[in-house]
């Protein structure tokens, strides 16, 4: 290697690939998606890096995905968001006085045949569910879980998350580590889907608590911040 | 254009008619869209993660983000496999930082017996991009010295931090951070040769 490379501390073109490779630490990632938004240049030269770097996964062998992946997939664009967050944001023309005629034409027909095989029931009878609540912050989370715990839901009227911040929710095993069941949007939401060992851990009387964290949640693995609130499962 | 290329092109034009589709609401074109790619952003999960499960679930999520966020993807600026690529592989690297210490215990030794696998060549990513189709990334990648090169490929296929990175090579940060940066920078000449 030469010493010709003369790299500008903040070439766009180098924090581009940086940000494609997924080396960036979380506070320069997140001011790179915030800059994403309004630098045309930089987001130019995101989408050359991952056009330079595809032949590298392409290179794999493709792997067989099992069915339940794609349920589980569609259960949660049911649950979470029947549409793409800017397609209402475009579809300005989609307005009572323009649609409400082709719908009369067309729901009972088309809507009918698209969305049936997408949109499953999206509600399952609750196994188990806790409440964690605070009287310092005054909020409080009601936490549900469905399908035998594989599908965790939390709701809240009082959330008040610090701007910032995140809260993320845990299950506290015993003499063990928590283990980390999401992060709640920022209205103090979250569907998920559990898969795996954490199940184990979902029982009746399991501790579960809510923790600040920063945005996107902790990076450690473990809760960084205070615990607010916590609160056992009952069985609904 | 040789017939091999000519159904690339129509392949990856495909792809990216269904993204935009899938930007106006397209239930029809996401469930075509996962058809033709889950296969191939599973096995660029299973490779990062080393762990099929997580994989699994990451694929699932990545495809909610996919289909929340196709509005956003600019069909003029790249194709539609890279962007998922990418969204997949900041999925796989965010579940290793969450979760790292678990992660990491979990699969060091299937890591390891992977890399051992092919050490013989002393670049243990060798037996993947020697043959890879993309020809002219290759002989970029043959040209970059051996440590930079395998430094850059552990963060693409391991998701691996420069720390990570600096760990596994038994060689300095500071040396990581400046072999990777640099060889961006020369992989980036070199394929606009």
């Amino acid at each position: 290697m030469t010493d010709d490379f003369n790299i500008p501390e903040n070439d766009p073109d180098i924090l581009a690939a940086e940000y494609v490779f997924g080396l960036l630490d979380a506070e320069t990632y997140r001011s790179v998606i915030a800059r994403l938004e309004t630098d045309a240049v930089l987001r130019a030269a995101v989408y050359a890096w991952a056009d330079r770097l595809q032949p590298l996964s392409d290179s794999l062998m493709p792997e067989q995905v099992p069915q339940h992946v794609w349920e589980a997939i569609q259960r949660r664009i049911a649950v979470s968001n029947a549409i793409p967050i800017g397609h209402a944001r475009r579809a300005a023309w989609l307005r009572p006085k323009v649609i409400l005629p082709l719908m009369a034409i067309a729901a009972s027909i088309a809507l009918v045949i698209i969305l049936r095989p997408f949109d499953r029931p999206a509600a399952s009878p609750p196994v188990a569910q806790a409440i964690l609540a605070s009287a310092e912050t005054r909020e409080q989370f009601d936490v549900t879980f469905s399908r035998d715990y594989a599908q965790v839901s939390v709701r809240s009227k009082s959330a008040n998350i610090p701007a910032g911040k995140a809260y993320e929710l845990w299950v506290v095993p015993e003499g063990g580590a928590p283990k980390s069941l999401g992060v709640l949007a920022a209205n103090g939401t979250a569907d998920r889907q559990l898969s795996g060992n954490i199940l184990l851990q979902l029982k009746e009387g399991a501790l579960l608590a809510i923790s600040l964290e920063p945005l996107g949640g902790s990076r450690t693995g473990a809760p960084t911040g205070p615990v607010l609130m916590s609160g056992k499962i009952r069985k609904a | 254009m040789g017939l091999e290329q000519g159904m690339a092109t129509l392949e990856t034009d495909r792809v990216k008619a269904l993204l935009v589709a899938c930007g106006g609401g397209d239930r029809i074109a996401f469930k075509s869209l996962y058809d033709l790619q889950s296969s191939r952003l599973l096995a660029v999960a299973i490779r990062v993660l080393g762990n099929r499960e997580a994989a699994e679930e990451v694929l699932q999520e990545a495809f909610v983000t996919i289909w929340r966020k196709a509005d956003q993807y600019e069909p003029a600026l790249g194709s539609a496999a890279g962007w998922m690529t990418v969204i997949v592989r900041h999925r796989c690297i965010d579940r290793i930082r969450s979760e790292k210490s678990r992660t990491r215990m979990h699969d060091s030794e299937e890591q390891q017996m992977k890399l051992e696998g092919s050490t013989h060549t002393g670049d243990p990513f060798k037996d993947i991009w020697v043959s890879m189709d993309g020809k002219r990334l290759r002989t970029c990648l043959e040209n970059l010295n051996e440590g930079p090169r395998v430094a850059m490929l552990h963060a693409y296929y391991d998701g691996y931090t420069h720390e990570e990175t600096a760990d596994r090579m038994a060689t300095p940060l500071g040396t990581i951070k400046s072999w990777v940066r640099r060889s961006l920078v020369q992989l980036k000449r070199c394929l606009e040769l």
